[in-house]
Order: C-alpha cells, then sequence, then structure tokens
C-alpha cells in the first residue's frame, strides 16, 4: 500500500494512505461513465429561412434584414458552384472531382469582408446533389459567416 | 564442505527458505500504477461526457455528414431518412422508394404522423406553460429560455448519399404538417484550427 515515510531520525512515522475509497470511487465513477458515454456526437445545423415555411400567424410582422436587395446567392450545380454577388458571377469549377469547398469558403469571407452587415447566403441545389454536399456547402456558409438559406422551388 | 543431512532441501533464496515459526502473509500490492490509469481514465471520460441530455437513435444504415460549425441537439420530432426507409421517431411511415417516385412532394403518412407528433409535443409544452411555479422558480433562477414555438422544431436526420428531391420533399411534407423550423443532424467533426459555434438556436 502506498505509505508516506516522514523519516528522521529516530522512530519513523510510517503512515499508511488507504487507498481502497478512492479506488472505489474511482470504480464506480467509471463504470457509470462508461455506461453513459456517447462516442458519436450527434449535432445539428439549422437551416434558414425556407421556401414554405408557415407563417406563424402570432408572429409579428419584422423588418427586413440589412442589405436585403444585395443579391447573394450560391448555385450548387454538378460541375462546380457559382457564386452571384450583385451583377458579378463567380463560377467555382470542381478540383479533382471534388467540390472546392476552400476556394467557396475564402470567397464568402470576401463579400462578408465587404458587406459584414449581409447575413444570409441564399443556396439553389440541383435535385441530383447528395445530401452530404447540401450539408458540406451549409457548413462552408456559417464558416464564413452567412446563415444558409435553401432555395427549393415549390412541386410546380 | 558442509555435510547435509537427507531430507528435503531449499534453495539458498530467503523466500523459498522454509522458516521456523509464524510469519507474516500480507501481500503488498503497489496500486499507484492503477490509481493512475484510473485517474486518466476519468479524465478522459468526463471531457467526453456529453451534458446536453438529447441522444438520437440513429440507425445502423444511416450514415450521418459531417460539419463543423454546429449547435446542440434540442429535444423535438425525429425523422429519420435512410436509403430504404422514413423513419419519424422509431416508426417506419413510407419507403424510401415510394418518396423517391412519387411526383407529388408531399408523403401523406409522413405528413399525418408528424402532424400528430407536433400536436403532442404542442400539449405538453402548453402543460409546461401552465405549470407556474415551476416558472417562477425558473425565473428566479434565471432560467427562463421557453421559446413559444420550440414545439415545431423537427430534426431530420439524413443518409449522406440521399438525393437532395428526396429530401426536399420530406421537408415539404414536414412543412405541410405545420412543423419548421427543421434542423439537420450532423456529426460533429472539429479540426484543428476551427472553432464551434455551440450557441444554441
Amino acid at each position: 500500500m502506498a505509505h508516506i515515510d516522514t523519516g528522521g531520525r529516530g522512530r519513523s512515522v510510517n503512515t499508511e494512505l488507504n487507498l481502497v475509497p478512492v479506488i472505489d470511487l474511482m470504480s464506480v465513477l467509471i463504470t457509470f461513465l462508461l455506461i453513459s458515454a456517447v462516442w458519436t456526437q450527434v449535432s445539428m445545423i439549422q437551416l434558414g429561412a425556407s421556401f414554405a415555411s408557415p407563417k406563424d400567424p402570432q408572429q409579428q410582422e419584422t423588418t427586413p434584414p440589412p442589405l436585403e436587395d444585395l443579391v447573394l446567392k450560391l448555385e450548387v450545380r454538378s460541375n462546380g458552384y457559382v457564386l452571384f454577388v450583385g451583377k458579378d458571377v463567380r463560377p467555382i469549377p470542381m478540383v479533382k472531382g471534388a467540390y472546392d469547398n476552400e476556394t467557396l469558403e475564402a470567397d464568402l469571407k470576401k463579400v462578408k469582408q465587404m458587406y459584414p452587415d449581409k447575413a444570409g447566403v441564399k443556396i439553389a441545389i440541383e435535385n441530383e446533389i447528395l445530401y452530404e454536399h447540401v450539408v458540406a456547402v451549409m457548413d462552408t456558409g456559417l464558416r464564413a459567416g452567412f446563415s444558409p438559406e435553401l432555395l427549393t422551388g415549390g412541386p410546380n | 564442505m558442509a555435510i547435509y543431512r537427507p531430507g528435503e532441501r531449499h534453495r539458498t533464496h530467503n523466500i523459498l527458505k522454509r522458516r521456523k515459526g509464524k510469519r507474516g502473509v500480507t501481500a503488498i500490492l503497489s496500486l499507484t500504477a492503477m490509481v493512475d490509469m484510473f485517474t486518466v481514465l476519468v479524465i478522459f471520460l468526463l471531457q467526453n461526457y456529453n451534458t446536453t441530455g438529447e441522444v438520437l437513435f440513429i440507425p445502423k444504415e444511416v450514415v450521418l455528414p459531417k460539419a463543423n460549425r454546429v449547435a446542440d441537439l434540442k429535444p423535438s420530432v425525429v425523422v429519420t431518412v435512410s436509403a430504404k426507409e422514413v423513419f419519424i421517431e422509431d416508426k417506419v411511415v413510407a419507403t424510401f422508394d415510394q418518396v423517391k417516385q412519387a411526383t407529388d412532394w408531399v408523403v401523406p403518412p409522413l405528413r399525418d404522423q408528424v402532424k400528430v407528433l407536433l400536436e403532442k409535443a404542442k400539449a405538453e409544452q402548453d402543460a409546461k406553460l401552465q405549470n407556474k411555479v415551476k416558472n417562477v422558480v425558473d425565473k428566479t433562477l434565471g432560467n427562463e429560455d421557453v421559446d413559444p414555438n420550440a414545439w415545431r422544431k423537427v430534426t431530420l436526420q439524413v443518409d449522406k448519399a440521399i438525393d437532395y428531391l428526396t429530401v426536399k420533399k420530406i421537408m415539404y411534407s414536414i412543412y405541410e404538417a405545420g412543423g419548421g423550423p427543421i434542423n439537420f443532424a450532423v456529426v460533429k467533426d472539429v479540426p484543428t484550427n476551427a472553432t464551434t459555434d455551440t450557441k444554441t438556436q
């Protein structure tokens, strides 16, 4: 067992530390934590304003966000991204068969620097695009400081 | 050279020598290493402990996409879309092929089931709001964060290989049932240079 030896001359004062309660406590704590452990951390991304969101009758009229008239739209196509900033159109093609999220993030950050009050980016996505890429685009928008708003069109 | 009498012999080691008389049989265990290991394990597990208490059931066939800028999960109605079926709270409401092949964007069984669950959530929230004593206590403690539209929230957990058109149909059905805002469930992927936005939404 662990002990504290005070040493010195004369009679040695050897104090035994009782580690049994510590080990008991540790065992119970480890068992509890292992049972309640969540190994895959699931979180969420919130969707911004959307196409068919029903209006809440109790909701009061809100003022439009700043720079609402400035077009900031991102199109996700099967061959890459196209970013529309005002009248400026910036295509971001795929790199080695994958979407170029780094360039998109850099471009969006530049836009954020130019228009810091612009809050949301409207995202139009083709039907065949996989959900994985949808989330990646939304995540890129959030990293650049924009709230993603999906433009989905209607059933007709 | 010494002369030994016949009989059993022991080697020269002290432990193996048979001693006369009583001797202590207390084995001294060194527990320091074990206590060290326990401490490291407890610290690791405490760091990974999920404090929100909100856990989603993820079916085996659903692989969630990864994202960096995420928020903590909130209690809500959960709709799961796998490559085979569409579930609401572990109950199958439609097959994936039905939704994919449908020309109409509304999936009636999904819409109806979401409507039922949303009404249930609304009733629960109303009952909660009527609990005046608890509200006063919460207000005093500074825990007042009751969102009147919290019951409308829907969490969508979709397999990452599903096409966007199918996701749109599911979302449209949820909106038709009166749900929204919709949150997408993702697996937290924290890179080394990014910060996580833990702001609750």
